[in-house]
């Protein structure tokens, strides 16, 4: 039997997927349209939710151009509509948390970066969608494969 | 293949490697105190997406106007904000 491909996705492509004007929304769509064809499982988690939520609030405010709740509301609905987004998060055992500073030394990632790449590795997840590159050093050691 | 006998203590503790393992398609059995309670047995061995589900891709997408300078960068710093208005 086959061992699932499972994909993280990264605030930043869900962000990029919504903000129908920026020069990403066309490659975040690619992104995501191509996990579905190679049958990824997708997982993003509330703490890519709670950057995502920001980022789209910062965007609106300063466009002035649509209300904030509303879309808001629209938004997080068509990400959560995505079919077969799974909902993940960071493990609670104390142990765990000492992790993130062995992250944070080891890859250069700020704190939340380093709660990422923690549920992504609890998770036994192999792929991480993003357009950060603070990650380079993540992939370059082969702990994550940048999809 | 054959069960994988695990006590819920196992289970508990050690959950992504059953994940892993269910992810794999092995079947696990669980025992609570010294007794079989539970056989834990994937769903399938992995999504079977449309192209239906490829297609709502783009309806769901660019909900928001906006964003034409938004690089990855600036999108961070904007991310980083959140961090400054709890503080300040």
């Amino acid at each position: 039997m086959n061992h699932m491909k499972t994909c993280y996705l990264d605030a930043n492509v869900l962000v990029y997927l919504c903000l129908h004007d920026s020069p990403f929304h066309k490659k975040a769509i690619d992104i995501i349209e191509k996990l579905y064809l190679d049958q990824y499982v997708l997982y993003t988690s509330p703490l890519a939710l709670d950057e995502h939520i920001h980022a789209i609030k910062r965007t609106i405010q300063k466009e002035k151009l649509q209300s904030i709740y509303p879309t808001l509301h629209a938004v997080l609905e068509s990400i959560l509509d995505l079919t077969g987004l799974s909902l993940i998060n960071s493990p609670t055992d104390l142990a765990s948390q000492f992790h993130i500073l062995t992250y944070m030394k080891d890859y250069s990632l700020k704190t939340r970066d380093a709660y990422h790449l923690l549920i992504m590795k609890y998770h036994d997840i192999s792929h991480f969608a993003t357009f950060d590159e603070d990650f380079e050093k993540v992939f370059a050691d082969g702990m994550m494969e940048k999809y | 293949m054959s069960d994988q006998f695990i006590s819920m203590k196992q289970m508990r503790e050690n959950f992504p490697e059953y994940k892993a393992g269910l992810e794999r398609g092995k079947t696990y059995t669980i025992i609570y105190r010294s007794k079989p309670l539970a056989r834990l047995t994937p769903i399938s061995s992995g999504p079977k997406y449309t192209k239906e589900d490829r297609e709502k891709v783009r309806k769901l997408a660019g909900k928001v106007q906006g964003g034409k300078d938004l690089t990855p960068e600036k999108l961070n710093k904007l991310i980083d904000e959140s961090y400054e208005d709890v503080l300040s």
